[in-house]
């Protein structure tokens, strides 16, 4: 408490008071010039705005008013550093005349208080912003601005960006013009990680820095060139507090925050403050972080990585089962696909070992490179040996497990199976299911293995199921093992129905525990030909059309009214027209791919009845049918695909010349 | 069915947005080029409508053009709309699933 006379000067103080201005005693206290007591400090208003000489005869004008605002001012001791909250409340004392005699100024040291208030509120705001919806990136620059002036004059939050040079993610100045005299400077004078400097120091060791009586002759020294010095003298820097925003073990950044304020420096609050500060922000980093890789895999694997739902393998049923065990994964270590080879088609399933995303990752390289593999080789071990020596070759140990069946174009024919520490797939036929392989290593565990094939005569409506452990792996109510005996007796009761064997699958697993991803694969063989044996109509079928046209562009035209005709309105209009499509589209691709572009190659044409189904065969010269992919034969899968959607049943026999067959029911 | 009666034509004719080109009867192999033509010819002035409701059968050579048409228009920055077909054309698009890559706009509607 200090008494002023109406002269301003001090009349009465009490030992707090000296102690506050930092004066061995009250005595001294009064005697001391005004001036010179208040020369030793910087004074600013709770915004950082200094307070001038303009500003303090503002203070002591309002001494005329009866009871002038309590006054909050921040103190700074121009030798020390130090750095107090003072609040000053006033009361004037009048005189007989109703003038002021007196002033009786109350200073009551807050910094305590108004420190504890700004920590809490500059977390409380920085966690409401961090975990807001706002982007990342606006986040750290409202977290920045926070920190002004509250804890610094200015403040920086950067994060290590390409080419092993600092971001500066977000700055924000006391004075909003400098803003850009940061970025402008950070564009001129980039710091690399391994700078020697406070900022990238920090973010190497992830220790702090503190330092304070930044004068000009360090400025001077740090600065490259006149321009850059000009750059920092405009920023304003006496005192550097940097504080790793660190995450676990990782460093992910740095926070820096600057007093320019002449004089200030850091003290232990303000580091404890700011590592508060830090830590929110590395959470909040490490989150987006984990965010973003979550959703960047979600997208990469709905743009292809996860296995199509029914991939077509020409003549087959194909129902499958893929269920990722990380809820929030699209897709998991398991996968499947259907490879067209020069000799047929490679069914491969496959689990690599892990979870999550690496796990996702893996399976989608081990994919594309099975598919490679047996694309251009057409043997499913080279497939394997091609993956084995890839899983080799990575640096962490990546190990996988595959099956692969070789199925020929012509089915039912002779089909071949490798196990690769992958569960053996079942065969299903006429109500039994037996597991068809020989084990063999696992991919990525050996480096020179050998694969044997064990080769299955199939026969019409076989059934191949393909699973995971993942299916064996899932827990029931009573903690039991899902395991071999009823997964096979899911598959007998499903005979060659494998949408049934599907559903039934899906049907358990919606009440299982999954311990990982699981994916089932059932691809059924076509049936013994139904009505037509590659043109020859058996006893029972009724002969709709049989019909040769000469090759060219008219001959889609030709067979649609043929068979049209034919139909003369028996079926749907529906199947009808879909029938009309699918002999367009048959006709079409003799034409484009099977070798039939010249009126001297025939085009035949049969079609039969039977049981209300409807069967369209197409023959052509054929150099070959090469289904599925982007071979020459399709038109980019396009035609193929419709046919798979619009037919019941449809497959392709022969080789030279080719029939490729079509079954529609009403 | 009276298939035989019908001829593939191409019209084209002027609309509020630019040409309207309105291809009747069959849309295959044989058929499609003409039909491209007409619309590469009218797509250069800027905005190209393509009328499918005088076709009775649409095959995937006739899809493909659409869609080559489609993407051309993303590519070269023109305008084109299509009307839908009848029941058994749409059909082909729907069951091709690439009913989003078309833009399809219903009869009298801007």
């Amino acid at each position: 408490m200090t008494v002023l006379d109406a002269e301003g000067r001090i009349v009465m103080a009490n030992a707090a008071a000296a102690r506050l201005m930092e004066v061995v005693s009250v005595e001294q206290l009064i005697a001391t010039p005004k001036t010179k007591l208040w020369a030793r400090f910087a004074l600013y208003d709770a915004n950082g705005r200094p307070l001038g000489e303009p500003d303090m005869a503002r203070v002591r004008a309002r001494r005329g008013a009866l009871n002038p605002p309590p006054m909050l001012v921040r103190r700074i001791d121009r030798t020390t550093g130090e750095q107090l909250w003072l609040l000053a409340k006033c009361s004037v004392l009048h005189d007989d005349g109703d003038r002021p005699a007196m002033a009786m100024y109350v200073t009551e040291d807050v910094t305590a208080a108004k420190r504890a208030e700004l920590g809490q509120r500059l977390l409380a705001e920085a966690g409401r912003l961090l975990s807001s919806p706002l982007e990342l990136d606006a986040a750290l620059q409202r977290v920045a601005q926070l920190t002004v002036p509250a804890l610094a004059d200015w403040c920086g939050i950067e994060l290590p960006g390409p080419g092993g040079h600092l971001h500066l993610a977000a700055v924000a100045h006391l004075d909003p013009a400098k803003v850009a005299v940061a970025h402008r400077l950070r564009a001129r004078h980039p710091i690399h990680v391994d700078d020697e400097g406070a900022v990238a120091g920090v973010l190497r060791t992830g220790v702090p820095m503190r330092m304070d009586n930044i004068g000009p002759e360090q400025l001077r020294a740090a600065a490259a060139d006149d321009e850059h010095l000009e750059m920092l003298e405009a920023l304003g820097l006496s005192a550097l507090l940097v504080v790793p925003l660190r995450s676990r073990d990782d460093v992910l950044g740095v926070l820096a925050l600057v007093a320019s304020q002449p004089h200030r420096r850091f003290d232990d609050a303000d580091q404890a403050a700011a590592e508060a500060l830090a830590q929110r922000v590395a959470d909040a980093l490490r989150n987006a972080r984990l965010l973003r890789d979550r959703y960047e895999i979600a997208t990469v694997l709905s743009a292809g990585l996860r296995p199509e739902p029914s991939p077509v393998v020409p003549g087959c049923a194909v129902a499958s089962v893929y269920r990722p065990a990380g809820e929030d994964v699209q897709a998991g270590g398991d996968f499947y696909d259907v490879i067209d080879a020069p000799a047929g088609s490679i069914v491969v399933m496959g689990d690599v070992v892990g979870k999550g995303a690496q796990a996702a990752a893996l399976s989608a390289v081990s994919r594309v490179t099975l598919r490679t593999a047996g694309r251009l080789t057409g043997e499913p071990r080279a497939a394997l040996d091609e993956l084995n020596h890839m899983l080799r070759r990575r640096g962490a140990v990546s190990l996988c497990t595959v099956v692969a069946i070789a199925l020929p174009t012509e089915l039912p024919g002779a089909a071949e199976v490798l196990l690769a520490g992958h569960p053996p797939p079942l065969l299903v036929r006429d109500g039994v299911a037996r597991a068809i392989g020989e084990p063999g290593p696992m991919l990525g565990a050996v480096e020179v293995a050998e694969w044997k094939a064990v080769t299955v005569e199939l026969a019409p409506n076989d059934v191949f199921v393909l699973y995971t452990d993942g299916v064996l792996d899932c827990v029931l109510a009573g903690g039991e093992r899902f395991g071999e005996t009823r997964l096979r007796r899911l598959a007998e009761l499903a005979g060659d129905d494998v949408e049934a064997l599907a559903s039934a699958l899906e049907g358990e697993l919606a009440h299982l525990r999954l311990r990982d991803d699981v994916a089932m694969l059932a691809i059924r063989c076509p049936g013994a030909p139904a009505l037509l044996a590659r043109g020859t109509l058996d006893d029972e079928a009724e002969p709709l059309l049989e019909l040769t046209l000469p090759g060219g562009p008219a001959a889609p035209d030709a067979a649609r009214r043929a068979l049209a005709a034919a139909l003369g309105g028996r079926l749907s209009e529906r199947v009808e027209n879909d029938a009309l499509i699918v002999v367009s589209e048959l006709v079409t691709n003799a034409i484009r791919h099977g070798g039939a572009r010249r009126p001297a190659d025939e085009v035949a044409v049969h079609a039969a009845l039977r049981d209300g189904a409807l069967r369209v065969e197409v023959t052509d010269p054929g150099p070959g049918f090469e289904p599925g992919g982007h071979g020459p034969r399709s038109d980019g899968g396009f035609g193929l695909h419709l046919l798979d959607r619009l037919a019941t049943r449809w497959g392709v026999t022969g080789g030279k010349p080719v029939t490729v067959w079509v079954e529609l029911e009403r | 069915m009276e298939r035989d009666e019908i001829e593939f034509t191409v019209d084209v004719g002027g609309g509020p947005d630019g040409s309207v080109v309105a291809p009747r009867g069959e849309l295959d192999m044989a058929t499609q080029g003409e039909l491209r033509a007409a619309l590469e010819q009218q797509a250069a002035r800027g905005a190209v409508t393509l009328d499918l409701s005088g076709l009775r059968f649409l095959d995937t050579s006739g899809l493909r053009l659409v869609l080559e048409t489609a993407e051309a228009a993303r590519r070269d920055g023109f305008v084109f709309t299509v009307l839908p077909g009848i029941p058994a054309v749409q059909r082909l698009f729907e069951i091709a699933g690439v009913m989003e890559l078309v833009p399809f706009r219903e009869r009298g509607t801007p």
